[in-house]
């Protein structure tokens, strides 16, 4: 059985301009054992998703879905003391700036203690024990005086992998991982990377990887969903994205990588993600879409099947060219 | 396909200009506007106090000693605040009381601004020995209790108006200075100022024309709030006597006379005091505006 | 830690040399003769003004009457009270710790009721308590406390009766000798009963009167801080580990949110002294607040500036040992950073 499975998920935001939609529609299933990608610009929805799979929203934001299913639990009808069972116990969440995700106060030993007596309800020795154990995991040498170091005396590597072993503390079914090397040098990124695939691979635990980085999709993840102003606009295996992405959008920045690139100048993708005022009617990657023509300006897409990458557009590409519209999937 | 222009841009219109932003931003703060309202009347009210005020400060009323106000019993319509145990207006006595409270206030937040500024930039540019003399000083002044360094210059000078207003802008002046050596620290380092020095800007023009304009924000909303705290410290003195001496109406020292008529006359000691906290409230509600107004990061979407 | 010790307290040398020179030209500058000011007599014959002249060094040129002023000073010999012919040191140390208590009090009060409004007017921004408790502390600290003194005498007092209008502890009942100074501690050891009770409810109404403006402050910068803190990446961390609602505000968020509060409740200490001039002279609570103010009227100088230089000194020491407690607290300055 699939850990989680999300179906239709929305989240809008209440402000004094109206209500902003930041995620609209988006599914989700994990299987034991997968790393699944969200792939985005900022603006995409691809934290706010997560954040609301977690709890953590404020209260301005409405979360509706038709399904949001963790496990037995539906996460809809939860209550909070029951949400919070579950968070940093079966789910865990990493953060992406290593160096604030830590409170200052509290040594590390404390702050991975806090975790375990909560959850698990260990002894203070005990407690030790799996905290010294838990920071070997993660690559920590030195882990006994680690333990009373407070979080400004590491490095924001050595804090991510702490974050990280707070977050698998308890042996989650649920790693989400936002954008968790993005703070962090190239070097430092691999290592927590290979952590991370490690650890998967060790407690069979399902990871959602958050990046805005295509490299580090190609290289860890199992699936991909795309995400774009909100909406998902593709969503398959790595293999086949990168192999033939269907949706522009995913064309348009798998081209952009340099690794693929075939002249001296990177093709961009011009235009900006629409904000809250300045949404298109019709499908929403319109202004700055290649291929797009005049129904893609009136009607929102339909979602084509799961052979073309559940691709959110009227026209989806096979081998780079737009197949006419009608085609059954 | 043809990408269109980033869509939202209204074409015709220019940027606002800081003042209608400022404005705008203040005005959603309803707290601040009425703070403002209130504290316009007051002022007004001390303009043209010798229009509106229906006698003189000083005139006393033999036979209308202590009378209560208007809606009390034993009120009289002439005189709708009642009078004071000499038998002068209290309505009259207030409303001049707000001339001379407003103009300590203002009067010190002026001279400390324009002292405060000069030391705080000169400590700021000068650095070395001018800058750990000006801080040393300020901190000296910070050290002494706000009331008692106040009571200390007055024993000194002597009570009066004129020596309450040096007192007064004595004491607050190290806020005025820290602030602006602290914003000016914090212009310093900044980019613009180096091409200034580069394209060969004096030391004056750079301290006042280039870098000072910078540093306003906080100094206006210090500025606004320092009248406030004048005012209170004045009041402060002039109850403890030594401020403005009788007959002069200043809200403080009515406070003093009022002492033993706490049970008799409530109205004596009430008013005076209901005067200050108005005045003092609407100032620093405003000031509240106007820092929330002027500080972008405050400002919610 | 040490280095850090030893810094702040060579910094405050310098201030108080500085304070002994401006006490020193204060009284100088006031206007009359100086033996008058000095000795509080008026119209004296010429070979006594000459004596007295020579007694207190008045005939040596200045700058050696500063030394030997800050002579005396190290030697704790504050000058004597023209009005009591008393030691100002002795007369300042019976009553200050009448000052003490009710600053202790009011500040017990500003701290114990100022936090937990901060912080629930944090966690509920915008709601209407939200809204009270900023109003509320709004007037709190635009509130002339003398006047606010006067006005709950009027009505708690005299209205309604329910405490006493001055004095620290009804002294036609009990009468005990001071033991500590502290009234609070002296009526219990005193052993007679009713005693405490008394003391207790002669504090309540000048501790509420002098604790208001840091009650106000303490809960405007408790909210403010507690914004800033509650948006912190930490504390949405905390919240991802499952943590209840009250060890996330609680504990994680209050600890960072109370580093600026603490500052600010340090340098409280110089305003309630301030206050503390005032709050006395309504309540005729006797401490040092209220001699200073009949020293003033007296025109016993030497007491007036005795305990100017008293009473700064001591803020001055506070503030020091304030801001070590700071060091303490805040991990940053601690570990070094």
């Amino acid at each position: 059985m699939s850990i989680i499975e999300i179906r239709n998920l929305s989240v809008s935001f209440a402000s004094h301009s109206g209500a902003f939609r930041a995620v609209d529609g988006f599914d989700l299933t994990i299987a034991p054992n997968e790393i699944v990608a969200i792939v985005g610009e900022s603006g995409s929805g691809k934290s706010v998703a997560m954040l609301a799979v977690m709890g953590l929203l404020p209260w301005t934001a409405t979360v509706t879905a038709e399904r949001m299913r963790f496990g037995q639990h539906d996460l809809m009808t939860l209550s909070a003391a029951e949400r919070r069972r579950l968070a940093g116990r079966e789910l865990g969440m990493v953060f992406q700036e290593p160096m604030s995700s830590l409170n200052p106060c509290f040594t590390v030993g404390f702050q991975l203690g806090e975790t375990l007596k909560t959850h698990l309800g260990l002894d203070r020795a005990e407690r030790r024990r799996r905290s010294i154990g838990l920071l070997e995991a993660v690559g920590i040498t030195d882990p006994e005086r680690r333990l009373s170091a407070f979080p400004h005396q590491l490095s924001g590597g050595m804090n991510q992998r702490v974050m990280i072993a707070i977050a698998v503390a308890c042996r989650p079914k649920l790693l989400i991982a936002d954008e968790p090397t993005t703070a962090l040098d190239v070097t430092i990124q691999a290592q927590i990377l290979d952590l991370l695939l490690r650890l998967r691979k060790e407690t069979g635990m399902g990871v959602v990887l958050i990046t805005h980085d295509m490299g580090v999709v190609a290289e860890t993840a199992d699936r991909v969903v795309v995400q774009y102003a909100g909406q998902q606009v593709e969503s398959s295996s790595t293999r086949e994205l990168f192999r033939d992405p269907h949706h522009p959008y995913t064309a348009a920045l798998l081209a952009a990588l340099p690794e693929r690139a075939q002249q001296r100048v990177l093709p961009s993708i011009p235009g900006i993600v629409p904000g809250q005022f300045d949404r298109p009617a019709g499908c929403l990657f319109t202004p700055r879409c290649r291929f797009a023509f005049d129904q893609c300006r009136k009607a929102v897409p339909a979602r084509a099947g799961a052979g073309l990458g559940r691709a959110l557009c009227h026209t989806p590409l096979v081998a780079g060219t737009p197949q006419p519209q009608g085609v059954p999937a | 396909m043809a990408v269109e222009a980033a869509a939202g841009n209204v074409p015709g219109t220019g940027p606002p200009s800081s003042l209608t932003v400022f404005w705008a931003a203040f005005r959603e703060n309803r707290g601040a506007v009425v703070g403002l309202t209130i504290f316009c009347v007051v002022v007004l009210l001390a303009i043209i106090a010798d229009l509106v005020a229906p006698y003189s400060p000083y005139v006393q009323f033999r036979e209308a000693v202590k009378l209560p106000p208007v809606w009390a019993a034993g009120g009289q319509a002439n005189f709708p605040l009642g009078t004071d145990a000499l038998g002068r207006d209290m309505l009259s006595r207030l409303i001049y009381g707000a001339r001379i409270s407003l103009f300590i206030g203002s009067s010190v937040m002026l001279v400390s601004l324009a002292i405060g500024i000069q030391l705080g930039l000169a400590a700021a540019f000068a650095k070395g020995w001018i800058d750990t003399a000006i801080m040393r000083t300020m901190d000296l002044i910070i050290a002494v209790p706000s009331l008692v360094l106040a009571i200390l210059i007055v024993a000194v000078l002597g009570p009066s108006l004129a020596n309450t207003i040096i007192a007064v802008t004595i004491v607050y002046l190290p806020r005025y200075v820290r602030l602006t050596r602290a914003s000016a620290l914090g212009e310093l380092g900044k980019e613009y100022v180096t091409a200034a020095q580069v394209a060969g800007v004096g030391p004056l023009r750079l301290m006042f024309r280039t870098v000072l304009p910078n540093c306003l924000a906080p100094l206006i909303v210090q500025s606004a709030l320092g009248v406030s705290e004048a005012i209170l410290e004045a009041a402060a003195l002039g109850f403890l006597g030594l401020g403005a001496q009788p007959p002069i109406p200043e809200w403080g020292s009515m406070l003093a006379d009022a002492r033993e008529f706490i049970r008799s006359n409530p109205w004596i000691v009430s008013l005076p005091g209901l005067a200050i906290l108005v005045t003092v409230v609407s100032i620093n509600v405003m000031g509240d505006g106007l820092r929330d107004a002027l500080d972008p990061k405050l400002r919610r979407s | 830690m040490l280095k850090y010790l030893a810094r702040r307290l060579a910094l405050t040398l310098p201030t108080f040399f500085a304070l002994m020179f401006v006490t020193f030209i204060a009284i100088r500058l006031v206007p009359g003769d100086p033996v008058e000011v000095r000795t509080g007599e008026r119209g004296i014959e010429p070979e006594r003004l000459a004596q007295f002249r020579h007694e207190l060094g008045l005939d040596q040129p200045v700058w050696k009457q500063f030394l030997d002023y800050v002579g005396h000073l190290m030697t704790g010999d504050f000058g004597t009270s023209v009005v009591t012919n008393e030691k100002v040191l002795k007369e300042f140390f019976a009553l200050f710790p009448a000052t003490i208590e009710l600053s202790m009090a009011a500040m017990l009060l500003a701290v114990s009721i100022g936090i937990p409004a901060g912080v629930l007017a944090a966690v509920k921004r915008g709601s209407s308590f939200d809204h009270v408790v900023m109003g509320a502390s709004v007037t709190g600290f635009s509130m002339p406390i003398f006047w606010w003194g006067l006005l709950l005498i009027m009505l708690v007092s005299e209205r309604w009766g329910l405490t006493p209008v001055s004095g620290r502890i009804d002294l036609i009942k009990y009468y005990f000798e001071p033991v500590t100074g502290f009234m609070l501690i002296d009526s219990v050891l005193s052993g007679q009963s009713g005693a405490f009770t008394s003391a207790l409810h002669h504090l309540v109404l000048p501790s509420i009167v002098l604790g208001t403006i840091p009650l106000a402050i303490i809960a405007r910068m408790t909210r403010s801080s507690m914004l800033e803190v509650l948006n912190e990446d930490y504390v949405r961390t905390a919240r991802a580990k499952g943590l209840s609602p009250f060890r996330v505000i609680g504990l994680h968020a209050l600890r960072n949110a109370m580093i600026p509060v603490v500052t600010i409740i340090g340098l409280q200490i110089g305003t309630l002294m301030a206050g503390a001039v005032l709050t006395e002279t309504i309540f005729s609570w006797p401490g040092v607040g209220k001699w200073l103010i009949e020293a003033i009227g007296r025109r016993d100088y030497p007491a007036l500036q005795g305990g100017i230089m008293l009473i700064s000194s001591i803020v001055i020491l506070v503030n020091l040992g304030v801001d070590l407690l700071y060091g303490t607290i805040n991990p940053r300055i601690r570990h070094g950073r």
